[in-house]
């Protein structure tokens, strides 16, 4: 009876996701909704990082994983039909870790013949009998595709971030030792978060979110790393920092990934620190020539009231240069869309304003992730939400411009919990300018997250 | 479901996905407004979602009801100081709606903060329940504001506020049983009345060197006098296999009160003639591993005397599960634990932290909280075995779906029609506050 009423619904035109294969005139008509909700088992559970996308359509995510959620690499794959009850999700990688959240926060970087590459975390096992814990800082893998014939990936970790507070062994893999800058300390990084980025050299450029500065505790300020492919005739990595926060006005604990203009220079974000202890957006400017020491700049520390704080997201590049990115906010100020202008000639200052303030509630709030930009200048994103304000939502804001004065705020999708929950990565799009993300609950009542689409 | 689901005959992948399918979400936006689950024995509705601000929001406990039909709870967050509230629900006349009220507004000070349990209502329609925090703060102690037991008052002429009154702050009463160096303090549960208006709860800390909680009493005050005295009936120790109650407890007709910790049921034995001291026994110490060793619930007493109670961990599939202890046969001393159903996670849901209530038929009605890869929560039910049966009937009746409601802490209440009423600590709107629910089961 109540499926015959869902049907009903459906075939009227309401379209119903799970069952919209029995009706595919009405699927297309309508494609919003959940791609893939995750089961919470082998399949995975809980995302909470960035997808990419080939150029096949298919999608690249991990899965963080919790208790009996597995932690993975997983892709998910069009059908035919278009139907969004069709895609099927297949593991790439199941990481070892078990339930103690050794999985990936962070995204996908795709390299060339169609190479992942990605970070796991990191994290504590449990106690082991005797009082024993084991600490695992993190590793950088590799996932190559799998050779004609077999369905296997191959897997290699090109670096295990060593703390010497998170002391252990590598999650997958043998772990390779660090080469490069120090920063005083035989830490080099713990818990990178964000996506890392590739230049055209192959090379990956990351945060992490912990250690390394030798001045501070165990959890100070963080780090930028680079990873460098193998030289000719060399089957090794190098890892190098490139910056370790000190945890003071030079900014603290990033976890986004980063940006990096046509100079090389990175940018990107710290959830804390500063000169007002509420985040900043920094630039690292690659050494000069015959030089090895990369220059870190304040673009902008964030004062902690209506120009935002907690910057949690990446940042994007605009038109002439400007920034674009988020504040997660605080319960007062629930989150920002604020912009940086560079400095005008003859000036050294960047100009902060606020492109969009939340206002909390289901009008959205608390926006964790980075945003996307078309080409028409628009701004995509999701706001996180959560208790006493909502399951999160998916907004787009037009900033202003020639014909019009004010930006323009629209709420695309509010989640309702079962169609997703708490998304709490950026979007992407694909060449029709539809969007896809992830929410990290939700998504089905077995509530492990989901896969989804919004059309604009 | 998940059984229903796998007896279409189709290969494990396809049928994984169209189980899922089933079950997965509607459309965008319109999720709330379907019957997803076809398993669902009974209809949801929400009577009220908070707003989370000052009408309150997060209920965390389960209402109790009058006699017009009105229902009043707490709520940990919201409220006009965002301490918590206390609130009522007033049925519209006309039968459409309900109308909300708060009825006390905690300020976080004096009047106690962060309500987690329930109330009960004495035959006055006066309401008593604890805050967790709150109260007199006393930093000599190992809490500084170690929470608090109220009496709110109704408005008496009608039409003014309702009065609250603090009958007792934690730590500050004496400390009177064998053992006890101080006051309890963070009561986390609600309270129980007797016949006489005398209160019985538990605290989670306090009471011992170890902080290990305590069991109290309130005797109201003499005629003339204004003050409840507070007397511990029993406080843990670390020594013992069970500790921190976070339940309430349930009076059989001689008086004696039971009660659970994270890892036993206990019974406490009213003084014999002439003595002071309440007797502690063990009836059930859960044995870890596939009985788990997590919080249990306040339990409830059928008419044979079996005690059943949930527990929010452990069980077959580590998801919780929810028991029967069965008192000694005659001649031996052991009480007998018997799971009714150990939950199994995902569709199955998981963590019943709110404990049962018992329908007229001996029917038990019960919650999930859920959680990531364990649903938004259930209502669900057990019907006893039928004559010539040994196991119980388990249905789920609802399955929430987020917007109308999610992760209940708290168990259900019945209404004489048989209708259940509860709340979602979260969910129940777009706003994610919590809601108070009817579920109609037509029985």
């Amino acid at each position: 009876m109540r499926i015959a009423h869902s049907l009903a619904l459906c075939c009227a035109g309401a379209a119903i996701v799970g069952v919209a294969a029995l009706c595919p005139a009405v699927a297309a008509a309508n494609p919003e909704g959940v791609l893939y909700g995750f089961e919470g088992g082998a399949d995975g559970g809980r995302p909470v990082a960035d997808l990419i996308r080939d150029s096949s359509g298919t999608f690249y995510g991990t899965t963080a994983g919790f208790a009996s959620g597995a932690s993975t690499v997983f892709k998910l794959t069009p059908a035919s039909t278009g139907a969004n009850s069709d895609w099927t999700e297949t593991i790439i990688y199941s990481f070892k870790g078990g339930s103690s959240s050794f999985g990936p926060i962070a995204g996908l970087t795709e390299g060339p013949h169609g190479v992942l590459y990605g970070t796991t975390a990191g994290g504590v096992t449990a106690n082991e009998g005797n009082g024993v814990f084991n600490y695992y800082s993190g590793t950088v893998f590799k996932l190559s595709p799998p050779a004609a014939g077999s369905t296997v990936w191959t897997t290699t970790v090109l670096h295990q971030f060593f703390s010497s507070a998170n002391e252990g062994t590598a999650v997958m893999g043998q772990a390779r030792p660090m080469t490069g800058t120090n920063c005083g300390t035989d830490d080099d990084g713990a818990t990178p978060a964000g996506d890392m980025i590739m230049d055209e050299n192959g090379a990956l450029y990351g945060t992490t979110q912990q250690t390394a500065y030798a001045g501070g505790g165990p959890s100070s300020g963080g780090t930028v790393f680079k990873v460098t492919p193998p030289a000719a005739g060399s089957s090794n990595w190098s890892f190098n920092l490139l910056y370790c926060f000190r945890g003071g006005s030079d900014g603290l604990g990033p976890v986004a990934g980063l940006i990096r203009d046509s100079t090389g220079a990175l940018y990107g974000t710290t959830a804390d620190g500063g000169a007002f202890h509420n985040g900043t957006v920094f630039r690292l400017k690659p050494p000069p020539s015959g030089k090895s020491t990369w220059t870190e700049t304040i673009l902008y520390s964030f004062k902690g009231g209506a120009d935002g704080a907690d910057p949690s997201g990446s940042l994007v590049i605009g038109s002439g240069g400007v920034l674009y990115g988020t504040t997660k906010g605080t319960d007062k100020n629930p989150g920002t869309v604020f912009k940086l202008t560079p400095p005008a000639s003859g000036q050294t200052d960047w100009l902060e304003s606020v492109v969009h303030v939340f206002t909390g509630g289901t009008d959205g709030a608390f926006p964790s992730a980075g945003l996307i930009l078309d080409s028409h200048g628009n701004l995509y994103g999701t706001t996180e939400g959560g208790v006493s304000s909502s399951f999160g939502t998916v907004f787009k804001l037009v900033p202003s411009g020639a014909g019009n004065a004010t930006p323009h705020y629209e709420v695309l999708h509010k989640f309702t919990g079962i169609d997703g929950a708490f998304p709490a990565a950026r979007l992407i799009a694909d060449p029709s300018g539809d969007l896809y993300g992830t929410t990290s609950q939700g998504g089905s009542l077995i509530n492990a997250g989901a896969i989804f689409k919004v059309v604009p | 479901m998940r059984k229903s689901c796998f007896v279409m005959l189709l290969p494990r992948a396809t049928l994984s996905a169209r189980c899922h399918a089933l079950i997965a979400a509607a459309s965008f936006g319109v999720a709330a407004l379907l019957p997803l689950s076809s398993a669902a024995a009974a209809t949801e509705s929400v009577l009220y979602s908070f707003g989370g601000g000052a009408d309150g929001g997060v209920p965390e406990a389960g209402p109790v009801r009058d006699s017009s039909g009105a229902l009043y709870g707490t709520t940990l967050q919201g409220g006009a100081y965002n301490h918590g509230a206390v609130f009522k629900l007033t049925p519209r006349a006309g039968g459409v709606g309900w109308t909300e009220t708060v009825l006390h507004s905690f300020t976080g000070g004096q009047d106690g903060a962060s309500p987690q349990a329930g109330l009960i209502r004495d035959s006055t329609g006066a309401l008593y329940g604890t805050t967790a925090f709150g109260g007199t703060d006393n930093s000599a102690y190992f809490c500084e504001g170690c929470g608090t037991v109220f009496k709110l008052t109704p408005p008496a002429p009608a039409g003014t506020g309702w009065i609250l009154t603090v009958l007792h702050n934690f730590p500050g009463g004496s400390a009177t049983a064998e053992n006890c160096e101080n006051d309890g303090g963070n009561p986390s549960a609600g309270l129980m009345m007797d016949k006489s208006g005398a209160l019985y709860g538990t605290t989670e800390f306090g009471g011992s060197n170890t902080n290990a909680g305590t069991v109290f009493k309130l005797t109201p005050p003499p005629a003339g006098k204004k003050i409840w005295s507070e007397t511990v009936l029993h406080c843990f120790t670390l020594a013992e296999p069970g500790v921190y109650p976070v339940a309430g407890l349930v009076m059989d007709a001689k008086g004696a009160l039971y009660g659970t910790t994270s890892g036993t049921v206990f019974k406490l034995t009213p003084p014999a003639s002439g003595q002071t001291r309440w007797t502690e026994t063990l009836l059930y110490t859960f044995t870890g591993g596939a009985d788990g060793h997590y919080a249990v619930s306040t339990l409830i007493m059928g008419s044979n005397g079996a005690l059943y109670g949930t527990k929010a961990g452990g069980g077959t599939f580590g998801r919780g599960m929810v028991f029967e202890l069965t008192p000694p046969v005659a001649g031996k001393t052991n009480w007998t634990e018997t799971v009714l159903h150990a939950f199994e996670g995902g569709l199955d849901s998981a963590f019943p932290i709110g404990g049962l209530t018992m329908g007229s038929d001996g029917t038990l009605y019960g919650t999930t909280q859920g959680g990531v890869g364990d649903s938004f929560g259930t209502a669900f039910s057990l019907t006893p075995p039928a004559i010539g049966q040994a196991n119980w009937h388990y249905e789920i009746l609802h399955h929430f779906v987020g917007v109308d409601g999610s992760l209940t802490l708290s168990g259900l209440i019945q209404a004489p029609s048989g209708a259940l009423f509860g709340t979602t600590s979260q969910g129940g709107s777009l706003t994610n506050a919590g809601a108070v629910f009817e579920l109609s089961t037509g029985r």
